[in-house]
């Protein structure tokens, strides 16, 4: 069974009205980054997630969540 | 005045095209024979020593030199570290591939011990630039 991360970083990254950029900046990382991981291409380190749930004012579950395979 | 960010992006896109193509052009010196032991050939050989030098370094070390440490620290962050890595990978089990083949090849058309280097380096190197070219246009583009 593969299991597969999905994420809530877009949706709650437009809530707070913010550019991937200026989420990028206040993290410290590139914008290509915070893309990535919106676009489920990279799958984050726990710091990265950490962090990405601290800018945002969420716990790291509420951002990212395990969706089970087939 | 741009800042980090936008800096960071720019030349990462750079960088992947640099990447890619260097990789081509590094591929079409397999054409150049040097079993001849002329002295172009071996002036022919040392720069392609060097040429492979300067891409493993730009390879291992995410290039960006010429930019502050911050830029720098952009440019290679989690998501160029992970496409660095995996291709090195690639990098790697292609020279492998390509070892595999000369060695069968050898059996009918003998190869110089440094034309087989040679012929696996260049494979190695190109391939893994070329996939960490794709990865990071992926990454830029997603």
């Amino acid at each position: 069974m593969n299991e597969g991360l999905t994420n809530s970083l877009k949706d709650e990254r437009t809530r707070l009205s913010l550019t991937q950029a200026e989420l990028a900046d206040r993290i410290g990382v590139s914008r290509k980054t915070i893309n990535t991981v919106e676009n489920g291409i990279f799958v984050p380190s726990t710091i990265l997630a950490l962090k990405l749930a601290a800018a945002l004012d969420r716990r790291v579950e509420d951002l990212f969540r395990i969706v089970p395979g087939e | 005045m741009k800042s980090d960010i936008e800096k960071a992006e720019a030349e990462g896109r750079q960088r992947a095209r640099i990447a890619m193509a260097s990789a081509a052009a590094f591929l079409t010196t397999l054409g150049a024979s040097t079993s001849e032991q002329r002295l172009v050939d071996h002036v022919r050989v040392a720069g392609w020593v060097a040429w492979s030098a300067i891409l493993l370094i730009i390879l291992a070390g995410g290039g960006g030199w010429t930019q502050t440490l911050g830029v720098r620290k952009l440019l290679n962050d989690e998501v160029t570290r992970e496409n660095r890595q995996r291709s090195l990978a690639v990098g790697f089990w292609v020279a492998m591939g390509t070892a595999a083949v000369t060695f069968v090849v050898d059996h009918y058309k003998p190869f110089e011990g440094q034309e087989a280097s040679r012929i696996i380096i260049t494979f190695g190197i190109a391939s893994a630039l070329l996939w960490f070219g794709y990865l990071e246009r992926r990454a830029h583009a997603a």
